[in-house]
């Protein structure tokens, strides 16, 4: 099952800086990154090109860290793509608790990282969509 | 102004006579409560016949009436008794005072005693703006102005536009208050577009009390509100305000020794200091019935005033508090422990296990900040949980401490880890 990586963070200047700064340090790259922020913190989720690499990493710099399941799910660079894919997930009576985009450089194809509370009903929905895949593992990690 | 000027103005000598069978009936009348027969009579202990065996006497500590819940300092029959008050924020057992009628009486007796010092008199209107209920200071002042025979106004605490309202149309002349709220009240007149000369005329004295305050904040409540302001000191314990109270000089508060016996201790080695040096305020009860109290550790810290007061009072004076001999603090007021934040915090799945408590001021009040570790292991990875937990954290502290704190959720292991006892508690009021 694919994993992305959750931070929680105070929210103060330097401190996505500091995520990026470890990160490069052991030359790990990012695929995507969203940043939700309440008042005083915030959760600032990446998808590296090697999760578990990048867990440890940060375990050890002793940030707040945890690994959620998620589903990557390429989709058509055109407009609508994503309206018709939450469509289907919402049809399923799937609701998505958080979710951010990527577009694959030079192709016509974009990604998007989808966290759902029920992920086999999700991958069951999704699966026989139009334009819709959801990628492996290893796919992702080749993004 | 004397309101008993035989008994305020008492020879030193015939004042320590007066203490010496004052102590001894204590002790008699203690001995009632199971606590007492127990603690007392495993020492042999019936009585005293000079101040010098009071050192033979026991210290009373907050757990001893945290462990005795409910009634085991009880000295009379549940039916003589006509009162409960109880401390807020504490941990484990509330501590409870029980007074019979005298007790209430000669508690009000003693506000009376202490409002008419400063000048107030039966014509007077008082407005008391302190928290009635379980908490002594509202309760303890609408008695003795009563007493006193001034009108008085239970207002209570909060709703600031009312309590302006009640001061322009009652002509007020006397009010109560919190020291923090006392400075407000300026800003607040101002914000309803009155002014004090002319919409409070009739404002002289306010009593302020509850919570520690330095001599530079009684200034400006008394600069800001043109007020004479005078400081009261008192715990719920020895019966609540009224204990000890200023004069018109300001300069100490005359500790009522007809109906205390103090002493200052060291807080660590238990000895009693000679007068004049500073340490922890030790007080026996002298008249109660229903629940005296022997050599009662207060906490607070102070010293004894040599000299005697120019007002002719023979009562002896204290400084104002300087601080507390353990960790609590008084927010707006109230007490808090630290130990009661630790508490609830660590019942908190999710929440680590290092926390930093500051106290700040903000708009005149107090205000408690909380900074809390969330636990790096039951952190589970959204904005929501997150959310949840603080306002959880928040819900739960203001349950247990009677205060709204303000919470924020740190990063685990972001806050200053310190060896051996760790410093949780920053009191940045005063800076």
């Amino acid at each position: 099952m694919a994993e992305h990586i959750s931070i929680f963070v105070e929210n103060k200047i330097g401190k996505l800086e500091s995520i990026t700064r470890v990160l490069s340090s052991k030359n790990i790259n990012l695929r995507g990154l969203s940043v939700a922020s309440s008042r005083d913190f915030g959760i600032i989720k990446i998808l590296p090109d090697d999760v578990e690499k990048a867990y440890n990493v940060l375990a050890e710099e002793k940030f707040t860290v945890q690994k959620r399941k998620i589903l990557v799910v390429e989709i058509t660079d055109r407009v609508g793509s994503l309206h018709d894919c939450l469509m289907v997930l919402k049809d399923s009576g799937i609701n998505v608790e958080d979710c951010y985009g990527t577009v694959i450089n030079k192709t016509s194809r974009a990604v998007i990282i989808l966290e759902v509370e029920d992920i086999p009903s999700a991958q069951e929905a999704l699966k026989d969509g139009k334009g819709i895949r959801i990628l492996s593992e290893k796919e992702i990690a080749g993004l | 102004m004397f309101w008993v000027r035989d008994i305020e103005t008492l020879l030193p000598e015939k004042l320590k006579e007066l203490q010496v069978s004052l102590l001894d009936k204590t002790v008699k009348q203690a001995i009632k409560s199971p606590f007492y027969h127990k603690k007392l009579g495993e020492q042999g202990l019936t009585g005293i016949s000079s101040l010098e065996d009071v050192n033979s006497l026991p210290f009373t500590e907050k757990e001893d009436l945290r462990s005795a819940f409910p009634y085991g300092f009880l000295c009379t029959e549940l039916k003589e008794a006509v009162r409960l008050h109880s401390s807020s924020g504490t941990t484990g057992n509330p501590t409870v005072i029980f007074h019979t009628r005298k007790d209430i009486d000669e508690w009000a007796n003693l506000i009376a005693r202490c409002m008419y010092m400063t000048g107030a008199t039966e014509s007077d209107v008082f407005q008391n703006m302190m928290g009635y209920g379980l908490f002594t200071g509202g309760l303890g002042f609408h008695y003795g102005a009563e007493k006193l025979g001034m009108l008085t106004i239970p207002i209570g605490p909060g709703n600031s536009k009312r309590q302006i309202w009640f001061m322009k149309e009652f002509n007020v002349s006397v009010v109560h208050i919190l020291p923090s709220y006392a400075l407000r009240l300026q800003s607040l007149l101002r914000e309803m577009g009155l002014d004090r000369k002319r919409d409070l005329p009739h404002l002289r004295i306010a009593y302020v009390g509850a919570e520690p305050h330095s001599e530079a904040m009684r200034k400006k409540i008394e600069k800001s509100l043109d007020v004479k302001a005078y400081n009261s000191y008192g715990l719920s314990e020895m019966c609540g305000p009224g204990v000890a109270f200023e004069c018109e000089e300001q300069n100490g508060l005359h500790l009522w020794e007809d109906s205390f016996y103090m002493e200052i201790i060291d807080p660590e080695t238990g000895k009693v200091l000679p007068e004049g040096e500073e340490g922890e305020l030790v007080l026996t009860t002298l008249n109660r019935e229903a629940m005296p109290l022997i050599r009662y550790r207060t906490r607070d810290l102070t010293r004894i005033m040599p000299g005697a007061c120019p007002c002719g009072r023979t009562h002896r004076r204290i400084e104002r508090i300087k601080g507390r001999s353990d960790d609590m603090l008084i927010i707006n007021g109230v007490n808090v422990f630290p130990i009661q934040v630790e508490r609830v915090l660590m019942g908190i799945p999710g929440i680590g296990t290092n926390y930093v408590i500051e106290v700040k001021k903000d708009k005149f009040m107090d205000k408690l900040y909380l900074k809390v570790e969330v636990d790096n292991k039951a952190f589970k990875g959204t904005l929501r949980d997150m959310e949840i937990l603080e306002e959880r954290v928040t819900e739960e502290l203001k349950a247990e401490l009677s205060v709204t704190p303000k919470v924020k959720l740190v990063e685990s292991a972001s806050l200053p880890v310190t060896e051996g006892k760790a410093v949780r508690v920053y009191d940045l009021r005063n800076t």
